[in-house]
């Protein structure tokens, strides 16, 4: 069985701030569909998870509700699952009435099964959908009069949804595509673990009760966990769970406090992906995360999509859309499993970057020196690299970043015969460079690093070396934190997308912190 | 160039040589399927009553049983087939295969022999030209790879970076992996070749680099030697005042069998020398360098009490080659 799904989340739409996706619409959705039907004729299901307006007071509802009729239309969509986000009711005691007229406007189908705090929908045989509204409206002990507040489910609703599951989808292999706003793990670890003004807003924590209590009665045969809200930069993808696709904001946001210190919040910038969905294969066959780069929380004129289309890049991400590939799950496990059983990651050292600095310092050369991990990274990389790049490898050039990087790089360029050059990441010099400013003109780049944690040093080359795009980005580590929020990568190909380095804007530390190289224990 | 050396009665073949021209990194110095097919054709090729396979630096590295194949293959060919020069993992392997523990082995109208390479003058044969040759043609392959990273400053001189040195002709390995990358692959082949006849496997080998390339070149080499021995590598981002002690974090072991450098092109050895002061402190001593060329100076000399192992000296690339310490005045 075969499906096709759009996921758009978190478009905080704002009448006030807006003003370009209401007068540019068109614009908009013409550039969105065409990227999606450069690949698919058709979408089948189109997944919401949240956060459509950006004030609970719904203003611009209406707008957001004329977009998503539009793309129901335009893409041929069957039928669109829809749940709640934080910042669509709020908790001064409104009714929900702004959420549900907007639901009322979508393509939304009555599911088979629905109950006060979730939905349940069965799309075919052994196919089920099922949408968790995580907020209601209700007093919250953070005072954000504009949005809603996550209640816990009570034992009651569990044992509840225990039930369904015994009654309705004991028997057989169940497909199972779940829509919450909120995602569902975050580090221990982290700084905004113990934050109450985050974890209460931004973590649903009865995820891992319902992912238990899945686990535990249905063999699930393919399982797709849908959620927006990408504040929560260091939730990552479950291990145990067959797929989880997390769906983030941007990197680019606007800068919000947490502790003492100011993080760059990912969300409240609209994004994408399209999903080819093969339940029989047990695999995303296809997945296209459409990069929404956006600047207008870092501009005056506040701009949902720039015209140029610079800004709606598609970004294929090699290991997912081979998800199938028991090789690389198996890497990316061994990778995380190495650096954490090998204590080669430690959350109070950091590297520093000209803008950000990244908590976080994983030690390379351990990992590199684990048992055959490198060798293990480098096939299956180079077996990617193979079905992507069918036509072979010409006009194509390696560029290697820092010591490992370049080693990755070299191995690429003596397998594939790819010219290859090595770069040092630091003190980029333009004069160096001007020479192969020239070697590369034309050329299809391909990049490889051994930690990208922030992507200004991607920045940085670009600039440099005068490019607007790299064809594919490998990376032993990539920091989830910005995995879908790289620009002008078209594909990327990563060993591990686990482990989070949160990243800190420089100007808000205290310099004795910036100077200090390895003492960070003050954070 | 086809890595082989002939004459109307025999044709002397270098694996490696076919390795390479197969292109295919991971199966450089490997004896698989795919080297058997091409082994196939040079006999079908050249039709001399006797063929020579020189085994030197292959390795065994396949879950199949490649000899068996091999010999089922040359079974009717009417020919001599001689493997020479077989590493010793290799030679247990045909034993193996062939289940057979005598040197010749014959296939209904083929005979085959085999030979490890003490066993030179089994061969019965008279292969000192072929090899002689074949020695050649690889020295003459490696040569030529390295003269196309040198730049030439014949008319001006030049001054290099690293070390206080001034010479004619200054070497850049980038070169060789932006403009042909395969010719790398050859010279990590050759390297590993002197590493195999110099360190023993199974023991626990720590390779340092100090350098950009130097640490490609070492990643490349635990790449190609893993199978064979237990080797860990290390980089230091940059050698020089300003490197932290505690960045030489190297306690993953108690200790090593070998602790050996790794670097590019070794002309003065200033890097060399401020790696052994960092790893005394330490307390871990290098035993072993391993360069893709190094000055002629260091030849067959012990250079701060070390042997410095390189495929080629710089005057074998270019024998007007100078280094002074002085700028040279040109005429």
């Amino acid at each position: 069985m075969i499906h096709n799904i759009l996921h758009i989340s978190d478009i905080h739409f704002s009448s006030d701030d807006d003003s370009y996706l209401r007068d540019n619409q068109d614009d908009f959705l013409f550039e969105l569909v065409n990227e999606i039907k450069s690949v698919e004729s058709s979408v089948d299901y189109l997944f919401l998870t949240g956060d459509y307006v950006e004030r609970s007071t719904w203003d611009g509802g209406s707008v957001v509700s004329a977009l998503i009729n539009k793309l129901e239309a335009a893409l041929e969509i069957k039928q669109t699952f829809c749940v709640n986000g934080n910042h669509d009711l709020n908790n001064e005691g409104f009714s929900a009435e702004g959420y549900h007229m907007f639901r009322s406007t979508l393509k939304v189908i009555k599911p088979t099964f629905e109950t006060d705090f979730f939905r349940a929908t069965l799309l075919s045989e052994n196919h089920w959908v099922f949408e968790f509204d995580c907020f209601s409206n209700g007093k919250r002990e953070v005072n954000l009069k504009h949005e809603g507040v996550y209640k816990p489910l009570k034992d009651s609703q569990l044992k509840f949804f225990e039930s369904f599951l015994i009654d309705y989808l004991l028997d057989s292999k169940q497909n199972i595509y779940l829509l919450s706003h909120l995602p569902v793990q975050v580090n221990p670890n982290s700084p905004l673990f113990d934050d109450l003004q985050w974890n209460d807003r931004h973590i649903w924590k009865d995820g891992h009760n319902i992912l238990e209590l899945i686990t535990k009665h249905i063999n699930v045969n393919l399982l797709l966990w849908f959620a927006g809200d990408g504040h929560v930069v260091e939730s990552y993808k479950v291990p145990d769970l067959p797929y989880f696709y997390f769906l983030t904001g941007r990197f680019n946001g606007p800068i919000e406090k947490y502790g003492q210190y100011r993080e760059r919040e990912t969300a409240k910038e609209a994004s994408c992906q399209f999903l080819r969905v093969d339940s029989v294969k047990s695999k995303v066959v296809r997945s296209i995360q459409f990069s929404t780069f956006q600047e207008r929380y870092e501009q005056e004129s506040f701009k949902w999509y720039s015209k140029s289309t610079d800004f709606i890049n598609s970004t294929k991400f090699l290991n997912k859309f081979f998800s199938g590939s028991s090789k690389q799950e198996f890497i990316n496990r061994e990778i995380t499993k190495s650096i954490g059983e090998n204590k080669l990651y430690e959350l109070v050292k950091a590297t520093t970057k000209q803008k950000n600095i990244s908590i976080g310092w994983i030690d390379i050369n351990g990992l590199i020196n684990q048992d055959n991990i490198l060798k293990q990274f480098l096939e299956c990389t180079s077996e990617l690299l193979d079905m992507e790049y069918v036509d072979g490898y010409e006009d194509m050039i390696i560029l290697g970043l820092g010591y490992w990087g370049s080693s990755i790089a070299s191995f690429i360029s003596l397998n594939k015969n790819i010219p290859m050059f090595s770069l040092k990441v630091r003190g980029c010099n333009l004069n160096e460079y001007s020479s192969l400013r020239k070697v590369i003109e034309n050329k299809n780049i391909i990049i490889a690093s051994d930690v990208v944690s922030s992507g200004e040093t991607l920045d940085e080359l670009r600039e440099v070396l005068n490019i607007r795009d790299f064809s594919c980005l490998i990376s032993v580590i990539l920091n989830p934190l910005i995995s879908d929020g790289l620009r002008g990568v078209d594909r990327i190909i990563y060993g591990s997308n686990q482990i989070a380095l949160p990243i800190l804007e420089r100007e808000y530390l205290p310099d004795s912190i910036i100077n200090s190289k390895y003492d960070f224990d003050k954070i | 160039m086809e890595f082989l050396s002939k004459n109307k009665e025999v044709v002397y073949i270098s694996v490696l040589g076919i390795n390479f021209s197969l292109g295919k990194f991971e199966k450089l110095g490997v004896f698989d399927d795919e080297t058997t097919d091409t082994l196939i054709k040079y006999l079908e090729k050249y039709n001399t009553e006797k063929i020579i396979f020189d085994c030197s630096s292959v390795v065994y590295k396949d879950d199949q049983k490649v000899f068996e194949r091999f010999f089922n293959l040359v079974k009717y060919k009417d020919r001599e087939i001689i493997f020479f020069n077989l590493e010793p993992e290799l030679f247990e392997r045909i034993k193996l295969d062939l289940k057979n523990s005598v040197f010749n082995y014959y296939v209904n109208t083929s005979q085959v022999q085999y030979f490890q390479s003490t066993e030179i003058t089994s061969v019965g044969v008279n292969i000192e030209d072929g090899f002689g040759q074949i020695s050649k043609d690889l020295k003459n392959n490696d040569i030529e790879i390295l003269k196309r990273c040198a730049k030439d400053y014949n008319k001006t001189s030049y001054q290099l970076k690293s070390t206080s040195f001034w010479t004619n002709y200054f070497f850049d390995i980038s070169t060789l992996f932006s403009e042909s990358p395969r010719n790398i692959l050859w010279i990590i082949a050759r390297l590993c070749n002197r590493f195999r006849n110099i360190i023993r496997q199974d023991k626990s080998v720590l390779l340092i680099s100090t350098s950009l390339y130097g640490t490609i070149i070492s990643t490349l080499m635990k790449e190609v030697l893993n199978d064979s021995y237990k080797i860990e590598t290390i980089c230091f981002n940059r050698l020089g005042p300003d490197i932290l002690i505690n960045e030489v974090n190297i306690h993953r072991k108690d200790s090593y069998d070998y602790v050996i450098h790794v670097s590019d092109i070794i002309i003065g050895g200033t890097e060399l020398k401020i790696l052994k002061a960092l790893l005394s402190l330490r307390k871990l001593s290098i035993t072993h360098v391993f360069v893709i060329g190094m000055r002629e100076a260091f030849k067959d000399n012990y250079f701060d009490s070390l042997i410095i192992n390189s495929v080629l000296t710089t005057n074998e690339i270019y024998e007007d080659i100078y280094y002074t310490i002085t700028k040279p005045e040109l005429s």
